[in-house]
């Protein structure tokens, strides 16, 4: 198991176990954390599990590809450190990543 | 003074018509409500409904089904969506990145040219049926591509996937109907993987799927669950969302001319009749550890049916629930479920509906439905017409 901490944007820590191979959505999903809505199950469709990267873990992470991009520019609170966590493989590298989270999920309407 | 203690019956085949004031009546007076007969609990309101997707160690899918007690036993090729992780995981990954925008787009122009070539043949008579001449066939060629089940295959298929779904007014127990649709699909999709494994790999479902038994990731029995479930979702499902949303733009002319105007609004639309009036009526979910939710105990073991049409209603969370407007767009609510289990098909299904009503729209913009001949498929799940005849004005060719 690979443990990664999320950070809500109020500061509050969750560390949890996460299977390798699964995703930073799944990882929060399963464990309740508030703050990671993965509304669409990972179907890179509805914007809701947006996290962020800090960025000395970014190189050690598989890039964006252009869909995630796509709807990453619709996504509220989008910064360069933005990705959806439902793209982002959870690897056994990854053990001690702190993800955070931004103020609220969704789309800009 | 005696209580009329709230009732329903989600087989009875009235309340199919109109269940949603029947839902209204749970929210407000027994959201948590225990069917006796049927031995389930049904959650009514969006946020007990919604606490279910998310609680995922209290509501599992290990054993649920469907709403009959014993199908697993009568239905016996494993389908991952009644499963957990960590092994739904892995399964779901196996399929997920045909479902993205990008493996949806793929499939766009093949869906639009489908969607044409069956539109077409009727513009000179003047009359179309939303269901029996687009819904039925466009989803199932659809998945029928990601699947390689040829078109001359595809009736029998759709044939047997309404065996399985079909349900007599009241009828509580899978029928000999229902169990021979499944085990119809089961021998040719033995047949179809076995064969197809014999040939070159293939850039779709079928390739993952027979790659994946090869790879020892899946059983054949997995392998087989997964083509029958395919037919079932891709074809029941959005087949009826084409119907209901053609009815509901009946209903409200105003909407159908904005949506001729603007047909930038066509996917809103998609989402307001998902909203409004979607196509799968109950999930459904066993307890994996005793929960209360307000004021009840659920067991562990305990059968849970999440009623997303209702949630859909439930004013605590829609202003005015009960209308129908396209220009609300809202994106939070649960058609399509919520969370890791949800619809594997739902971007797949929102492009197939929207481009159905872009072709439609255009070439029959004020089509009329003859209201009395509506027919309706009847089952505890799936909700929707099999027929919603339309007419309109000839055109000439």
């Amino acid at each position: 198991m690979v443990a990664i901490t999320y950070v809500e944007h109020g500061g509050t820590r969750h560390t949890v176990d996460v299977e390798p191979g699964s995703s930073l959505m799944i990882g929060a999903t399963l464990n309740m954390v508030p703050g990671v809505d993965g509304m669409c199950g990972g179907i890179c469709s509805c914007a809701t599990c947006h996290c962020y990267i800090p960025e000395g873990w970014r190189s050690r992470i598989s890039a964006a590809k252009a869909e995630e991009e796509a709807m990453l520019e619709g996504a509220s609170y989008r910064d360069k450190r933005s990705r959806l966590g439902c793209q982002v493989v959870v690897t056994e590298e990854m053990d001690g990543l702190e993800v955070h989270l931004p103020p609220e999920q969704g789309m800009n309407s | 003074m005696t209580m009329t203690r709230p009732h329903l019956d989600p087989y009875d085949h009235k309340f199919h018509w109109d269940p949603y004031p029947q839902y209204q009546v749970l929210r407000e007076q027994d959201p948590v409500y225990f069917n006796e007969e049927l031995g389930i609990w049904l959650l009514t309101k969006w946020e007990d409904v919604n606490h279910a997707f998310r609680d995922l160690k209290s509501f599992i899918n290990t054993g649920a089904t469907s709403l009959e007690k014993d199908s697993t036993e009568k239905l016996p090729f494993p389908m991952f969506i009644f499963s957990d992780p960590p092994d739904h995981t892995r399964v779901r990954n196996l399929f997920a990145p045909l479902m993205t925008p990008d493996g949806v787009q793929k499939l766009e122009d093949y869906t639009r040219k489908k969607a044409v070539a069956l539109i077409e043949p009727h513009l000179a008579s003047g009359s179309f049926d939303f269901v029996a001449d687009m819904g039925c066939f466009l989803p199932m060629d659809v998945i029928s591509r990601l699947t390689s089940v040829p078109a001359t295959d595809q009736d029998q298929v759709r044939g047997w996937a309404d065996d399985l779904i079909a349900r007599e007014d009241k009828q509580h127990e899978l029928s000999e109907r229902n169990v021979q649709g499944f085990m119809n699909m089961a021998q040719y999709f033995d047949a179809h993987s076995r064969k197809h494994a014999e040939l070159p790999h293939e850039d779709n479902l079928i390739g993952v799927l027979v790659q994946s038994e090869k790879l020892g990731v899946l059983s054949h029995e997995q392998v087989i669950g997964t083509l029958i479930l395919l037919a079932i979702a891709g074809n029941e499902t959005t087949t009826k969302l084409i119907g209901n949303m053609a009815y509901r733009l009946w209903q409200h002319p105003d909407q159908r001319r904005d949506l001729v105007k603007d047909p930038a609004l066509i996917s809103k639309a998609v989402e307001e009749t998902l909203r409004f009036d979607g196509s799968s009526q109950i999930i459904v979910r066993r307890v994996g550890r005793d929960i209360t939710m307000r004021g009840k105990t659920l067991k562990q073991g305990d059968r849970v049916g999440l009623c997303i049409i209702s949630a859909n209603r439930d004013p605590d969370k829609f202003k005015n629930p009960d209308v129908y407007d396209i220009h609300r767009g809202s994106r939070d609510h649960m058609a399509f479920g919520f969370g890791i289990h949800s619809c594997l098909g739902a971007a797949l299904a929102r492009m197939e509906t929207r481009v159905v009503f872009e072709e439609v729209l255009k070439r029959m913009p004020e089509y009329e439905i003859d209201e009395s001949s509506l027919k309706r498929a009847h089952n505890p799940n799936v909700r929707g017409f099999t027929n919603v005849p339309a007419s309109f004005k000839p055109q000439k060719r």
